[in-house]
């Protein structure tokens, strides 16, 4: 596994194009030796406060959905209006780029500096992009900083390394499980999904039938 | 099936016009069934009993649509009297559940909407931003909403003045959020208001031509036209398609905006010289045709207005606006080509010298590498470009896949559950293409100054 260099990322995106970013507004201020920066787009997932107690992922979908709805509040926001991130606030957001790896090549998502030294952070677990993905990549944002920072449509607060490898024969989006693909907005979380929680489910259900048996008896 | 539209023989072109009437109703089902499932409206006590009560009306929609289904891509249908009013019943009933949403007390966020018309300005057209409402009604408004609000109160008899810096207030159906193809349609009211604000009927009008008020929607419909060329006149022709089946006017004005957006017309693709123009405007004569045949919907005369009046409204509006930014046939193509591909439509990939490989492996030091960069910048692509590939999209690949979807076999559940994961990703593109050309308009702009 090698990572590319700024000719190397130039040569797939531009004359291979199977490595797809778009748009390209300005590579002589997004390239570097072995990166490529990447913008905030415009939608932004809040959180809010609410009367939950808890999500709880094993009830029925439906309410599992209004639930997180309950919590979560979506923006759309201009190029030239901030949406402000306070100290100690989440929020999802995405790039403005859409994205596209080959089977061959995987990514890495980091913060970039300045935005580090305010106390951005921009993920905690989505850092990694798999071959074969497809979409916009959430940014998880959080400020760990003690002043609200304004967030503009368009500034490079993340950076993208490729790195190549064998094809993989399971690209993100031919993957059993794929929960974000294609996704052209922050998504919540959808980790109901998870098949454990059948698991569970299908065990809590065996518990209660042995429970009535045996009161039964 | 484009040729087909401009054939003569009344059966085919019949045949068409209600398959792409079909193909629409299926698109609106699809739109309110994703605002039923948003989750939002389980957060208020109101939301389950009203969602469910809609959901039981959007069924009834459904399964009229299934039943509507054989008549119009059964064998031997073409000529089929039943399918306008078939059709005509589940718009009805559509606009029923529409009207309805109101129930549920949800604020609709505008989204992507907001940005569509900073976009045009952004691009330098001299038009105001406007406050965009969503609404549940499905009625028309050719006129913006301040106007025909004073003119209501001015029928009872109240005359309320309009201050001279308004703001002008459009509204957008709720279900018509998730469709950028459809935002188009709030451009003729914009384009009423601007006509109306800069007095552009007044300035031109002879003597001798048609009265005043006719003469403003003359202007209305260049002015319109020129804003992002036939994709307004195909938003409302589509919109047209259903609402006069359902015994609705349809948009006003559609045929002023048919002549108006010739002019701005291309071939939808490369084999096929039908523009998307030509292709909605013969499934409307069509309709026009079935309506006095059958008695089914309700079609305005056309207004008489000259040449030489056309040819003067174009003269002046030509000053006042440029032609829009529309694709070469190469370039749409190529973004044709892109969403087909998944992908959104948001940039122009840059042109590259043909030596461009050899260049790079060449820039070994950091100044060879910057020179190279010149060349591999993209161009956001401006509003008319996206919406003018985006209706091709329609036509070719959205309503051919609903013609092959229900002609074929499948089930109909299976058939609209894969058009509506067509559909939503359409749509999910374009919006992906506005919001990415916005905001990188805004800064190419200032990188160029």
């Amino acid at each position: 596994m090698s990572i590319l260099n700024e000719r190397e990322i130039l040569r797939r995106l531009l004359i291979d194009r199977d490595v797809v970013v778009t748009p390209i507004v300005d590579l002589a201020t997004q390239l570097g030796p072995t990166s490529l920066d990447v913008r905030l787009g415009t939608r932004f997932q809040a959180q809010k406060r609410s009367a939950l107690p808890y999500i709880e992922p094993l009830q029925d979908e439906t309410a599992l959905r209004a639930d997180i709805a309950a919590y979560t509040q979506d923006y759309v926001v201009l190029p030239t209006d901030p949406y402000v991130l306070h100290p100690g606030d989440f929020a999802l957001a995405c790039t403005l780029e859409f994205i596209r790896l080959p089977a061959d090549l995987s990514a890495r998502l980091e913060g970039r500096s300045s935005w580090g030294r305010l106390g951005l952070q921009i993920h905690s677990t989505a850092g990694f992009i798999d071959p074969g993905f497809a979409g916009v990549i959430t940014f998880e944002l959080s400020n760990l900083g003690k002043v609200p920072i304004p967030l503009y449509p368009g500034l490079r607060i993340g950076q993208l390394c490729f790195y190549t490898g064998q094809p993989s024969a399971i690209p993100y989006r031919s993957k059993k499980l794929t929960k974000y693909a294609g996704q052209i907005a922050p998504m919540g979380s959808a980790f109901y999904l998870d098949p454990e929680y059948k698991a569970i489910r299908h065990e809590q259900q065996a518990e209660k039938e042995r429970t009535s048996d045996a009161i039964l008896d | 099936m484009f040729e087909e539209a401009t054939a003569t023989h009344p059966a085919d072109a019949a045949a068409v016009a209600m398959s792409a009437a079909f193909c629409e109703a299926c698109e609106r089902l699809i739109f309110v069934r994703v605002l039923l499932e948003d989750p939002r409206h389980q957060t208020r006590r109101q939301g389950s009993a009203v969602t469910r009560l809609l959901r039981e009306g959007l069924r009834g929609v459904e399964r009229q649509l299934e039943a509507t289904r054989p008549i119009v891509f059964g064998p031997g249908q073409r000529s089929s009297e039943s399918a306008p009013a078939a059709i005509g019943l589940a718009v009805t009933a559509l606009r029923q559940v529409h009207i309805q949403l109101g129930l549920l007390g949800t604020r609709w966020p505008l989204g992507t909407a907001d940005l569509f018309i900073r976009k045009l300005v952004a691009e330098g057209l001299p038009v105001t931003v406007p406050t965009i409402c969503p609404t549940n009604q499905y009625d028309d408004t050719a006129t913006e909403v301040g106007e025909s609000f004073r003119n209501r109160l001015a029928a009872t008899g109240l005359v309320v003045k309009s201050e001279a810096q308004d703001t002008p207030i459009l509204t957008i159906p709720t279900m018509d959020l998730i469709d950028p193809l459809s935002w188009a349609t709030m451009l003729y009211p914009l384009a009423a208001s601007m006509v109306e604000a800069r007095g552009i009927a007044a300035q031109l009008r002879r003597p001798s031509s048609i009265d005043s008020a006719a003469y403003r929607r003359v202007c209305t419909a260049g002015f319109a036209a020129r804003l992002v060329g036939e994709s307004t006149f195909a938003a409302r022709a589509a919109r047209t398609l259903l609402d006069r089946l359902s015994g609705a006017e349809g948009c006003t004005d559609i045929s002023l905006l048919a002549v108006a957006s010739q002019q701005f017309a291309k071939p939808i693709s490369p084999k096929c010289g039908t523009t998307v123009a030509e292709y909605f405007d013969a499934i409307l004569a069509t309709q026009a045709v079935l309506a006095r045949v059958w008695g089914v919907t309700r079609v305005d005369a056309p207004l008489p207005v000259t040449a030489a009046e056309w040819e003067d409204v174009d003269q002046f509006l030509k000053a006042e606006l440029r032609d829009p930014l529309l694709p070469t046939p190469d370039e749409a193509e190529a973004l044709f080509e892109l969403l087909c591909d998944g992908r959104p439509i948001n940039a122009m990939p840059p042109k590259l010298p043909d030596d461009f490989g050899e260049r790079l492996d060449a820039s070994v030091d950091a100044e060879r590498f910057y020179d190279v960069l010149q060349y591999a910048n993209e161009r956001p692509c401006s509003l008319a470009t996206i919406l003018t590939v985006g209706w091709r999209y329609k036509v070719r690949r959205s309503y051919g896949l609903c013609n092959e979807l229900m002609s074929g076999g499948t089930s109909w559940r299976a058939a609209i559950d894969a058009l509506s994961g067509h559909v939503l990703e359409r749509c999910s593109l374009l919006q992906q293409s506005i919001e990415a050309a916005y905001v990188q308009q805004v800064f190419s702009r200032w990188r160029d100054s």
